[in-house]
């Protein structure tokens, strides 16, 4: 099953690196019988009114072809889940599509051309680089979405706080480090030293990481009804919300910074299906989120908000399954 | 720090919510010059109105186990005696009744009677 769907993700970069090849291929074979300057842009009218020089062009469009392959790549491989697979490759193959076709179509059209001025027909490439780019990406997705969904880990099999019918609960957690407000305080002294020593308004940059230091080394997690909150610094602010309907499970573990992408607000659940609110490296919750996405927050003593969190979940008629 | 409200116990809301503090004091998992919530979000974690949190807080203020100061954060003062006090005294319950040739049993029914 593992191997069957490893086999479906490297058919999927494939089918989205074909313009790439295709177009890329055309291009480098054509490239001495090319025009140089080649044209590289054109008017309305369909006729070419601006070019770039032909090694040049020859080289940049290679080598952003080769990056793009190697983007799909990469993405085809280390993505999990289906959801961020479609995300991430999707647009990727749509770009492929329409460079891809572009080098080609300027390889086909320019090829044996005596002056650049010659080319034409500026339409026609824009919209096979379009038709490129759409087959591309339904064949594409077409393929990703067979993949499954990321399984996620059995709520059941998690500790669960025991809540009786009409029981009401919330848990309050935090962590900090104690670094954070002699950070603030040597930040201050350099905002204070340098509006003082050199211009005002330079002042500004310095206490600004005051605040910072104050903000992001210490922070508040909640978990009630609502699902999880984090609040940042000694005012409560930023927050974060992570509603409860989002939540399939919740699991006291330790988390590493280097895992997570380093300390303060890390991550995106949307883009990466992974964001962690760090403060430093140790005890924490770290939700589930489903298909593969997860959620991390440092926190001290994080079994009872875990399993609270876990019952909370379960007690949830609209929370996932 | 963990909360728990049953309305069904016939206890007032507020009373439940100072006596979870209260416990979380005792077991350390607050300590002295630790933060409670701000009133109006424990008030919207828990589902009660911010006046049930405020009379809860200022039971434990006339305790003298938190201070609250005006635009500050309610802060708790005292440290997590209880708990500590009655685990000293358990140690010397099971000293003495050692002494005595009582075993775990014996001394778990002796406190159970007296529950």
């Amino acid at each position: 099953m593992e191997q069957e769907f490893s086999r479906l993700r490297a058919l999927a970069a494939v089918v989205a690196t074909l313009p790439l090849l295709i177009g890329g291929g055309l291009l480098a074979a054509a490239r001495t019988r090319l025009p140089d300057p080649v044209a590289t842009h054109f008017g309305p009218d369909g006729v070419a009114d601006d070019s770039t020089g032909r090694n040049l062009f020859v080289w940049a469009v290679l080598n952003l072809l080769v990056l793009l392959a190697v983007a799909i790549g990469v993405a085809a491989w280390r993505v999990r889940g289906r959801r961020l697979a479609l995300g991430w490759i999707g647009p990727l193959a749509f770009t492929s599509g329409i460079f891809g076709g572009l080098a080609g179509w300027t390889a086909l059209t320019q090829s044996g051309l005596a002056s650049w001025r010659q080319a034409e027909s500026g339409w026609l490439g824009l919209t096979l680089a379009l038709v490129v780019a759409v087959g591309t990406t339904l064949a594409t997705t077409t393929l990703l979405r067979r993949l499954p969904e990321e399984p996620s880990k059995d709520p059941a099999e998690l500790p669960r706080l025991d809540l009786s019918p009409g029981q009401r609960a919330a848990w309050v957690g935090r962590s900090s480090w104690a670094g954070g407000p002699w950070l603030a305080a040597a930040f201050a002294v350099l905002a204070v030293a340098t509006g003082v020593l050199g211009p005002v308004w330079l002042a500004f940059v310095p206490a600004m990481f005051a605040v910072l230091a104050l903000v992001f080394t210490s922070l508040r997690a909640s978990v009630d009804a609502r699902g999880l909150g984090v609040a940042w610094g000694p005012w409560g602010l930023p927050r974060v919300r992570i509603p409860i309907t989002q939540i399939r499970s919740a699991s006291a573990g330790t988390v590493r910074p280097g895992e997570w992408g380093g300390w303060g607000y890390r991550g995106s659940v949307r883009l990466l299906g992974r964001a962690a609110a760090v403060v430093r490296g140790g005890p924490g919750l770290v939700l589930d989120l489903g298909d593969g996405r997860s959620f991390a927050v440092t926190v001290d003593d994080p079994d009872t908000g875990a399993a609270l969190l876990n019952a909370l979940v379960q007690r949830d008629p609209a929370a996932p399954r | 720090m963990l909360i728990t409200l049953d309305p069904g116990l016939g206890q007032p809301l507020f009373a439940q919510i100072a006596g979870g503090v209260r416990g979380a004091i005792g077991r350390g998992e607050v300590g002295k010059g630790d933060q409670l919530p701000p009133v109006r979000e424990l008030a919207a974690a828990l589902g009660v109105n911010m006046h049930t949190v405020r009379a809860a807080y200022a039971e434990l203020r006339e305790e003298g186990l938190v201070e609250m100061r005006r635009g500050r954060p309610v802060t708790v003062i005292a440290a997590g005696a209880g708990h500590a006090e009655a685990a000293r005294l358990a140690r010397e319950l099971v000293v003495a009744a050692r002494r005595l040739g009582m075993s775990n049993s014996d001394i778990v029914r002796t406190v159970e009677s007296v529950l």
